[in-house]
């Protein structure tokens, strides 16, 4: 079929034979295609009315930012949501559940576990109605039943944000961090970023007490201040700004704020928190520091605005990410 | 007015043809076309959507207008194919060219608003374009080219006076009482040539499924 005849169809010019042949012509999966674009041409040619591209891009563009749409979709926490279902997958859960927990020191059953994949973040509540948040890569263990009587004790590894529960009998809430160093809270807003490499602790409001095992005093922080556990286990205590504070917070909104930080670093955080290698071989743009606030959700987001801005290359393999200097 | 253009398209025949027979070596190419946006949603997704939509909205547009006989209505129905297609994130998982699915999708929903308006059939929408390549088949390709050809025949041979209400009503976005005062007719002459109007197109979705 030339493209002249399948434009007499498409305008209602085709013999009964030229259509016959259309349909014919049709059955190769090539040629749909070459029919829809040669559609889109036609009706290009033919437009039936102007309408406005720019001010409909607009509108639909608004629309895909209302929150009620982009609202970022909780994950299922896993082993929690065992429980919601019925029937045999109940007995099969718990047989399973008993089996694994005989297993592996009955861990599961008594800890119910929160965590978040890469790239991913998630809101929840505990039983005693501290508000919780989970950044990317992040695990939480909380006690399955609820909390005991005397305190109540959670574990984390990765990054998170609380918002400590108050109650009636000032029951301490303890956070047990990576590295074995402990937060020790009644009621209060902190932030504590706990990964292999370092643990830190950022209070907003309150006040709460940081002990390691290799610091023989525990430490008592208040608002503003940030706690850093070195390896030794030695605790180094900062003052930070406001403007800091909030950096520290930032990643809530899908942000990334940066200080004079290496694009190294920048590279190690988008690997902990999106799970994406990025190797950056070029000395001097490892050693390029990043200084802003930087909107993204994803690492090819957050990688393509710095690639405007630091002028590099971005070159994408199987596994990882390789930035490269523009010349 | 419409066939108008169209004989201006085939005057340019020689032309057409010429550029055709380049199209038909580049026709296992065809899907490359999108190149340049495909790769655009590899880096922005965003500005890829953007680009999308720039592109094919007009075209769009114009053709869901030959099924629905309304501006308003083929520019909403374009719109929702555009806001599924992005909460679906198609580009990640399509088969076809961005074209082929949002063609095909404009038409399943300008289908399914015609057996409503004109049928009052609450029909279930046809399945995604993207997951059904049995929808790319000849015939329902060739079925959909019939049914606004069909259409714009009906359209074409209302009766001068029922072809003008009936399009000032759905092009100008004039009440029934406007347009009535400015033919200076009744207002209940207005609807007997609009209904008159839907029972013809009526007899266009006849013998569909």
């Amino acid at each position: 079929m030339t493209k002249y005849a399948v434009f007499a169809h498409f305008s209602g010019d085709a013999t009964p034979l030229q259509k016959e042949m259309m349909g014919e012509w049709l059955k190769d999966r090539r040629n749909v295609e070459l029919y829809f674009e040669w559609l889109d041409e036609w009706e290009k040619m033919h437009l039936q009315f102007q309408p406005d591209t720019a001010e409909a891009l607009a509108k639909i563009s608004e629309k895909l930012q209302d929150p009620a749409d982009a609202e970022v979709v909780l994950p299922v926490v896993p082993t929690l949501h065992f429980w919601k279902r019925r029937g045999f997958l109940w007995a099969a859960a718990c047989l399973f559940l008993v089996g694994i927990g005989a297993f592996m020191g009955r861990d599961i059953l008594t800890y119910g576990r929160y965590e978040t994949a890469f790239g991913e973040q998630s809101k929840f509540l505990l039983a005693d109605g501290t508000e919780v948040v989970l950044n990317a890569n992040s695990r939480l263990k909380v006690p399955r039943w609820g909390f005991g009587k005397s305190t109540r004790h959670v574990y984390l590894e990765g990054e998170a944000e609380f918002s400590v529960r108050h109650t009636v009998d000032h029951q301490y809430f303890k956070v047990h961090n990576a590295d074995n160093s402990l937060i020790t809270v009644l009621g209060t807003e902190f932030v504590v970023y706990t990964r292999a490499k370092q643990t830190s602790v950022v209070l907003n409001k309150g006040k709460v007490e940081l002990s390691s095992p290799g610091s023989e005093q525990a430490l008592t922080m208040s608002p503003g201040d940030r706690a850093t556990i070195e390896t030794s286990g030695e605790i180094v205590v900062e003052k930070l700004s406001k403007q800091q504070l909030a950096q520290h917070s930032a990643w809530k909104e899908h942000r990334f704020v940066f200080d004079d930080t290496p694009l190294r670093e920048v590279a190690v955080k988008i690997h902990e928190l999106f799970g994406v290698e990025v190797k950056i071989k070029d000395k001097g743009l490892a050693a390029r520091t990043a200084t802003g606030s930087f909107p993204a959700k994803n690492a090819e987001e957050l990688l393509t605005i710095m690639s405007y801005m630091y002028n590099f290359e971005i070159q994408k393999t199987d596994d990882k990410v390789i930035l490269i200097p523009n010349p | 007015m419409q066939n108008k253009t169209l004989n201006q398209g085939f005057a340019e025949k020689s032309f057409v043809q010429a550029e055709a027979d380049n199209d038909r070596e580049a026709d296992s190419a065809a899907i490359d076309k999108e190149f340049f946006i495909r790769k655009v949603f590899e880096t922005d997704v965003k500005k890829g959507y953007d680009l999308l939509f720039c592109h094919y909205y007009s075209s769009l547009c114009s053709h869901a207008v030959r099924y629905v006989y309304s501006r308003e209505v083929a520019e909403d129905i374009v719109s929702e194919v555009f806001l599924a297609f992005w909460k679906k994130a198609v580009h990640t998982h399509i088969t076809t060219s961005f074209r082929a699915y949002l063609f095909m999708s404009v038409r399943n929903k300008c289908l399914t608003y015609l057996k409503w308006e004109l049928k009052n059939e609450m029909v279930e929408e046809l399945p995604d374009a993207t997951l059904v390549s049995m929808h790319l088949q000849p015939d329902t390709l060739i079925e959909f080219d019939e049914l606004y050809l069909r259409i714009v025949k009906i359209v074409d041979g209302l009766p001068p006076q029922n072809q003008k209400v009936f399009l000032m009503s759905r092009f100008s976005g004039m009440s029934y009482q406007e347009i009535a005062d400015k033919l200076q007719i009744s207002r209940k002459a207005v609807e007997a040539h609009i209904s008159r109007a839907l029972t013809e197109l009526r007899k266009a979705l006849d013998g569909l499924n």
